[in-house]
């Protein structure tokens, strides 16, 4: 048995396994939002929040949580730190009318709060640079823009 | 037009809600699904509308939702024709309904940016039918002639009593349904850039991709496929020590072997832990070398296809190889296997017992999936249901059945709902993927810029062969001549919108074991590259502008013309370029809208890069610009993605790819900002999905060619690593 905080209440996994935070999530916990994309750390649909930091929960064993609270995209804005600064991403997101499909942009948001959390106005280049998630529906040059939107606080 | 479902459907209807009313909470999220309709008085308009007593309108979708837009376009549509209130319309998806077929289609498919197209006029007429029967209920209550009424915003005025659409719903069933209701000339909302339907879901996580359907009892499945297509399951065993937690089952299918467990990643594991061997094939040995070389032979074939064919091109450019005459150039194009990789993998749940079979999807073939469902489990169709969830990424891959029928035979040895969910190494090496092909093109150009005859051989497999088992007509595949031909150019003497009085396109068919499907755009997405690279290279045989090249041979078509030139003045192509920087035009006809785009690169460290891309489209009337405009920049990005990096290879008969490490697509540094402009022709309605992303590879080539004078004849552009 362990517990984890997930969207600030603890929740209790019964299952002994070190596996994948994905997983715990998606299939223990019915949180969905977060996305299998590769299962490898190479896309990003499975981006949440450790303690502030985005990190692919691919990639993230259970062992490897310790005390970190996660937030995932059905608990990004509703409260932690970042929770503002969530709510405004998505805000821009919608403004901008980014998704298409739709299935990366889970990730995306995530990854886009905790850019914006470290950096509250970043440029082109950084924003290439830090959001590294793939969108095979190509929503990048709106993804862009609404994250200088929400920068802008709009 | 029907009032009602079928009586079979109805009860298939009932027996669903009942087997499904307990997982109703567990399912919401589902494409629109913004609460049920209020029983009693709420009342079905045929196939599509329902109004329920609360006036709110609800469309049944008669497609899914890929992020194309369609649920909010055909909703916009419905809105406008029937006075409805835009805040008052909710959008849910499709069930298996053959009055839901796409109309001239035997079956419900979301393909071929069909959806707007096809749907825009039926739903108009069932929306000014159902608007004309409020209106006569309406009538009778006010003791007025119902065509004097005024209809808006969900209400109906007589310009002192105001009625609900609510209110009127249960009298206005009773009428007739009108043969031929007036339409409406009013748009209010088509046309606007409304905020989609889908997203608010897509942005706070409650959206239900096929991977999210949670029910109750549901366990999960993961697969491994034969590595060579054509390949049979010949043996499985468990390794020894193999971990054996949560697993239920182990399916055998014929081309494959499944490991059901109660968490996917117990699947996983489980069967990446099975020691499976697969048959030999008389394909094990083949090389990407080897279909690259049979491809070449077969541009050298002394005989093909010819089908299309105008004039006598052989004889005008034997002519024009004579002295003093025209300049005769000829080139070869080459262009690799291309995957799908829907950013949501291959899923599909089912639940299978002795009389039903239900299964929760996302698919761009509703009808064929239920189909494939029923022979799988041996349940009558009438007895298959699917529940539509929105689609994470279709692009042509999810037109296939493949995974609902192995996720329907493991649902059958469990009697609870199975998901079976692929991995990204399974959907990578299992695609259905866009042909390598290769073409060889050969024109005469005179000293005025007019093409006196035009060769174009076109070699490689068939796409129809292998998605519908189609022979090819007069050994031709009408697949492979998209983007040569248009839907709006079908006369002779045309390649795409180009004035050619001579011309010969023939195919040579070339076959492959690689599996094969349709990948946005299909054949314009190879033909738009060779077309339009060659056009470039004509221009620079003759000392021509590329820009004015095409505006000579597009003369007869103003809207060709209208994109192009508002393509060239927004990129600035007669403007001083800036230091280092280079641009490339292409033109393409697609799915019925006219494109033209200029992409702009600078040659950095010996590679390009591209800055800047522009588009103009023409789609005749753009429903919603925001929409259409979103579209553009994803087709764009896609394939942009396709001509930089993007290649399928094969090594021992197996695809050689895996995960993003070595299929890399495009990321957000790969992606230089796009602009698109709609240009509103107001020419009968054309597709959008596709429609922009023919013309971006020869456009980033052609301006390559401008920036070093080297001529890209084979994609991709960089070897991915
Ligand atoms: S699923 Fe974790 S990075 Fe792709
Ligand atoms: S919106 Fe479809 S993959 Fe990004």
């Amino acid at each position: 048995m362990i517990e984890i905080i997930v969207n600030g209440e603890v929740r209790v996994i019964t299952d002994e396994e070190d596996i994948p935070l994905l997983w715990v999530l998606r299939d223990h916990l019915n949180l969905t939002g977060t996305k299998f994309g590769c299962g490898v750390g190479l896309c990003g649909t499975c981006t949440v929040l450790l303690d502030g930091e985005p990190v692919r929960s691919c990639q993230v064993y259970m062992s490897d949580l310790g005390d970190r609270e996660i937030r995932t995209i059905e608990g990004i804005a509703g409260g932690g730190d970042l929770a503002a600064v969530a709510a405004r991403v998505q805000g821009a997101w919608i403004a901008e009318q980014v998704p298409q499909c739709g299935y990366c942009q889970s990730g995306m948001i995530v990854a886009a709060t905790a850019l914006l959390a470290r950096d509250p106005d970043p440029s082109d280049d950084r924003i290439d640079e830090t959001m590294t998630n793939i969108c095979r529906c190509g929503t990048y040059t709106r993804v862009r823009a609404a994250i200088h939107r929400a920068a802008k606080g709009t | 037009m029907a009032t009602m479902r079928d009586a079979v459907s109805m009860s298939r209807r009932s027996l669903l809600l009942g087997l499904s009313g307990s997982l109703l909470v567990a399912v919401t999220g589902l494409p629109g699904a913004r609460g049920e309709g209020s029983g009693e008085t709420a009342g079905d308009f045929g196939p599509f509308i329902r109004v329920d007593g609360d006036g709110s309108v609800r469309l049944v979708a008669p497609c899914f939702e890929l992020g194309q837009g369609s649920h909010t376009g055909l909703a916009m549509i419905l809105c406008d024709e029937l006075g409805a209130d835009w805040d008052r319309v909710t959008v849910v998806g499709p069930e298996l309904n053959p009055a839901l077929n796409v109309p001239g289609r035997d079956g419900q498919t979301t393909s071929g940016s069909q959806m707007i197209r096809r749907w825009r006029d039926p739903l108009r007429q069932a929306a000014a039918a159902a608007r004309e029967m409020l209106a006569r209920a309406a009538g009778e209550r006010l003791g007025r002639d119902p065509d004097g009424l005024v209809i808006e915003g969900g209400w109906i005025s007589d310009g002192t009593v105001r009625l609900g659409f609510g209110a009127l719903v249960e009298a206005a069933r009773r009428f007739p349904v009108p043969d031929n209701p007036g339409l409406r000339d009013r748009p209010t909302i088509v046309g606007t850039s409304v905020p989609r339907v889908d997203i608010p879901a897509k942005v706070n996580g409650m959206a239900v991709y096929g991977t999210d359907v949670r029910l109750p009892g549901m366990v999960h499945a993961a697969i491994r496929q034969a590595p060579v297509q054509g390949a049979r399951l010949v043996s499985v065993a468990r390794s020894a020590g193999a971990e054996e937690a949560g697993v239920l089952g182990i399916v055998e299918a014929p081309e494959a072997v499944m490991v059901i467990a109660t968490t996917f990643w117990r699947a996983k594991t489980a069967v990446d832990a099975l020691d499976v061997v697969f048959s030999e094939t008389e394909h094990d040995g083949i090389a990407t070398a080897d279909i690259d070389a049979a491809r070449h032979a077969a541009l050298d074939a002394p005989e093909a296809a010819r089908p299309i064919e105008a004039g006598d091109a052989p004889a005008r450019i034997a002519a024009a190889r004579g002295p003093g005459s025209g300049v005769v150039v000829t080139a070869d194009y080459d262009v690799p296997f291309l995957h799908h990789a829907t950013m949501e993998p291959m899923t599909c749940t089912a639940r299978v017992d002795g009389e039903t079979c239900e299964v929760w999807l996302p698919t761009q073939d509703l009808t064929n999936s239920a189909k494939a469902a029923s022979k799988v489990s041996g349940v009558p169709l009438e007895n298959v249901a699917i529940h539509a969830t929105y689609v994470g990424g279709g692009f042509g891959r999810k037109f296939e059945t493949d995974c609902v029928e192995q996720a329907v035979r493991a649902a059958m040895t469990v009697d609870r709902p199975v998901q079976l969910t692929w991995t990204r190494e399974e959907d990578v090496r299992h695609g259905f993927y866009r042909p390598a092909m290769s073409a060889r093109l050969t024109a005469a150009v005179t000293a005025e810029g007019d093409l006196d005859g035009f060769l174009m051989r076109i070699a490689g497999p068939s796409v129809l062969e292998h998605t519908i088992g189609k022979p090819l007509i007069n050994g031709s595949d009408p697949i492979a001549m998209l983007g040569v031909g248009t839907e709006s150019g079908k006369a002779p003497g045309k390649v795409q919108q180009y004035a050619i009085p001579d011309l010969l396109v023939e195919f040579a068919f070339q076959p492959t074991h690689v599996r094969l499907g349709y990948w946005r755009s299909v054949g314009a997405s190879e033909n738009g590259f060779f077309i339009e690279s060659f056009m470039d290279e004509l221009a620079h045989a003759v000392g021509a502008d590329p820009y004015r090249f095409r505006r000579h041979l597009l003369r007869e078509s103003p809207r060709a013309l209208a994109v192009l030139d508002k393509v060239a003045v927004e990129s600035g192509w007669d403007s001083p370029r800036r230091e280092g920087r280079f641009l490339g035009i292409a033109f393409s006809e697609c799915v019925g809208s006219m494109v033209a785009e200029v992409a702009e690169v600078s040659i950095e460290e010996g590679r390009p890069r591209v800055h800047r891309v522009v588009a103009a489209i023409d789609c005749g009337t753009a429903i919603n610009p925001n929409a259409v405009e979103a579209q553009v920049l994803g087709a764009i990005t896609m394939g942009l993605s396709a001509a930089l990096h993007e290649r399928i290879t094969v090594g021992d008969g197996a695809i050689v790819q895996g995960n993003f490490h070595d299929y890399a697509v495009a990321r957000m540094a790969d992606t230089p900002p796009i602009d698109v402009h709609i240009v509103d022709s107001g020419a009968p309605i054309g597709g959008v999905g596709e429609a922009g992303l023919p013309a971006v590879a020869p456009a980033v080539c052609n301006a390559i060619f401008a920036a070093t004078g080297r001529r890209v004849r084979s994609l991709p552009i960089l070897e991915t690593s």
